[in-house]
């Protein structure tokens, strides 16, 4: 008898509906609560009547909401998506559990790109990091250094055909990066060095209007082009032997990886500077709670772990209660890690073998 | 073999190797053999005459040196990846470590060449990776996770995996290592079932040469002397298997087509009684060493049947002793001759 689709096994094995939905509406709770928590006090009312099209009872209130809060928010919820998805992506890619947005070298070519600008040319450009065009000029920077290690690293992976090779070759060219870096950082100016200090911490403020739109339509192109190679991600799961067996491209596959990687962390190192460790231990998150490596769940599954971690490291950051405001990368490392040290002990290995 | 139509692979005096500081260095030569529709072929050879690079040229992972392959009268070379795993799936020894990937998730990327990017998702993938978890006998096994399976289930859902591929040629490296005998029997079996039942054509690699010589329908041999085809029985008239053991520490027995150790002489024995003791004694006395000699004897050994069990007698010039087991007499035989 040959058994029709009804028949199928239940091979999910988890409430997927229950967990989207969950997670959607703690995503939203989150997102809520960064527009009502900041170091100005507004009250919630208030709040909820300027995102409702009302006025606010200061004026003040109203542009905080308007200018800072919402494009903040919305650039924690972009940011922590794109570079979970990229980290999923290239973990798979990469088969190693560590793996993340910024193996290939992306946040050293754009800290070189930033260094550049900020310690060498800061004089000639009269550019202090402060200035209105300052966050443009950063981008732009942080895009053309990373942009440059990318096509190196895109170059020798379509002819390479160990990806073992191609992941040394990526920590080979961030590490001289870095020490480009390090040689601009020694004769710079205190005043220049603590702006690149400040860049390097990441922070998610700094995108508003016109960048924010750039910022959305790259993530959104990024997450596009993951969308068509999820299921070659998953042939990729069994191996490349098994995968070309099967008719996979493989190196087409790895190169379009790192074009959505380099598309998704790019922008979002670009404008808020390169924010760690959410990449890495995002996409574990997402294994742990959906329990299939299936890339079709995941990636749904990695976009929300995201969006809640980044909102929620965001939260954190801005310490409610208190006027200060902590460097968000600072808070990924203390949220991530406890995160990543949690899956690791409770798998005891992680992902692949 | 112009007289068969239903050929679908051809080697044509294929070399095979690797290149050394850009000079072909051989592993193996002058293979030519064809492959039909429905038929089971078991390549076997010693380790190192290249049986792996011989299979992994015909799935296309390396190039031949020289020679060329055709599959179903096209040049391999002249095919698209796609068009390729259409046509034929490679099942290795290569372990797939992911954690949570389903059997069922794992077998339906098999239809990865026939769905492209969106996976297998209408209801003729689905029914194909169900017929294909139903062939391998492992439809309660779909929603389990790969990692919990045994070595034989695994090897199960692989063969499923390269099934749902719904290639006429399944290559596989290998199939029956790291099995237990029961399970290698049922994976040669499954196979075999698979080409006669399905049409498919099945090449394996093996070194349980019991097996693939009981079972498969042709043979392709690897050995110093080069290459042979044939079906076991031609290859065992032309005492090619002789030379598949040959070494200073295996003996072939060309009538029984056993392969044994080969031991130290122990000593001559006689064995008298009835029955299937009888049998299994001779086993035993030829499983460590003795030479089985009715005339002249330097020990008769005697089974009894009696009603508490079989009990074995033994006569030497020196007397007689009684023992009621196998064990204990094989014991007495080593260590007192």
């Amino acid at each position: 008898m040959i058994p029709g689709p009804d028949r199928q096994p239940a091979y999910t094995g988890r409430p997927l509906l229950l967990l989207f939905t969950g997670g959607l509406i703690f995503l939203a709770a989150l997102f809520l609560a960064d527009l009502l928590l900041g170091s100005v006090k507004i009250p919630a009312e208030e709040v909820l009547r300027v995102l409702t099209g009302g006025e606010a009872a200061r004026s003040e209130w109203k542009d905080i909401i308007l200018y800072f809060r919402i494009p903040r928010a919305f650039t924690a919820l972009l940011a922590g998506m794109a570079l979970s998805v990229s980290g999923l992506m290239m973990q798979t890619v990469f088969r190693n559990p560590l793996a993340g947005p910024y193996v290939l070298g992306i946040s050293a070519g754009a800290s070189l790109g930033v260094a550049l600008l900020v310690l060498g040319f800061a004089g000639v450009f009269g550019t202090t990091g402060s200035g209105g065009g300052s966050v443009w000029a950063m981008a732009v920077a942080a895009w053309l250094g990373s942009g440059l290690i990318l096509l190196l690293i895109m170059g020798v992976s379509l002819r390479v055909r160990d990806i073992m090779t191609v992941l040394i070759l990526g920590i080979l060219f961030g590490s001289v990066t870095t020490a480009v870096v390090s040689i601009l950082q020694y004769f710079s100016e205190s005043a220049s060095l603590k702006s690149f200090i400040v860049w390097t911490l990441g922070s998610l403020g700094n995108v508003t209007g016109a960048q924010l739109r750039v910022l959305m339509f790259s993530v959104a192109g990024g997450l596009l082009l993951a969308v068509f190679l999820l299921t070659p991600l998953n042939v990729l799961l069994l191996g490349e032997s098994y995968a070309r067996s099967l008719g996979l491209g493989i190196r087409w596959v790895r190169f379009l990886v790192f074009l959505a990687t380099s598309i998704l962390a790019g922008s979002v190192t670009a404008f808020c500077g390169p924010i760690g460790f959410v990449g890495v231990a995002v996409p574990h998150l997402a294994r742990m709670v959906f329990r299939t490596a299936d890339h079709r769940i995941l990636f749904p599954g990695t976009l929300l772990a995201g969006g809640i971690v980044l909102l929620f490291s965001d939260i954190v950051s801005q310490l409610p209660g208190s006027d200060q405001v902590l460097p968000v990368n600072a808070v990924t490392a203390l949220v991530g890690i406890p995160m990543l040290i949690w899956v690791i002990l409770k798998n005891r290995k992680i992902g692949f073998e | 073999m112009s007289w068969r139509k239903d050929i679908i692979l051809e080697l044509h005096d294929l070399g095979i190797g690797y290149y050394r500081k850009g000079r072909p260095d051989y592993v193996f030569r002058h293979i030519t053999a064809a492959a039909g529709r429905g038929e089971m072929i078991a390549l076997m050879g010693r380790n190192g005459m290249g049986k792996s690079t011989l299979l992994r040229c015909v799935v296309r992972m390396l190039c031949p040196l020289e020679g060329q392959i055709e599959l179903e009268g096209k040049p391999l070379t002249r095919y698209s990846g796609r068009q390729l795993a259409r046509k034929l799936a490679w099942v290795s020894t290569e372990p797939v470590g992911v954690q949570h990937l389903r059997v069922y998730d794992l077998v339906s990327l098999g239809r990865y060449p026939w769905t492209g990017w969106m996976g297998a998702r209408t209801d003729a993938d689905r029914r194909a990776v169900w017929l294909a978890l139903e062939s391998v006998g492992i439809t309660r096994l779909a929603g389990r996770d790969l990692y919990e399976l045994s070595d034989g289930e695994r090897q199960r859902a692989m063969i499923a995996r390269a099934l749902a591929q719904d290639a006429d040629l399944i290559v596989l490296d290998e199939p029956t290592a790291f099995l237990d005998l029961v399970n290698r029997y049922e994976i040669i079996h499954l196979l075999l079932n698979l080409s006669r039942r399905e049409g498919k054509c099945i090449i394996f690699s093996s070194h349980d040469w019991h097996i693939a010589t009981g079972e498969a329908d042709l043979i392709w041999l690897m050995d110093e002397e080069g290459w042979f085809a044939g079906s076991p029985e031609d290859l065992a008239l032309a005492n090619r298997f002789e030379r598949l053991v040959d070494s200073a520490t295996m003996d072939y027995d060309p009538r029984t087509g056993q392969v044994k150790l080969v031991r130290e002489p122990v000593m001559k024995v006689a064995v008298e009684g009835e029955g299937e003791a009888v049998f299994w004694t001779r086993r035993a006395m030829e499983r460590i060493g003795c030479t089985l000699d009715t005339h002249h004897p330097e020990i008769t050994i005697t089974a009894v049947d009696r009603a508490e069990g079989t009990v074995w007698k033994v006569r030497r010039k020196s007397g007689t002793r009684q023992f009621p087991s196998l064990y204990e007499l094989v014991h007495y035989i080593l260590w007192n001759h």
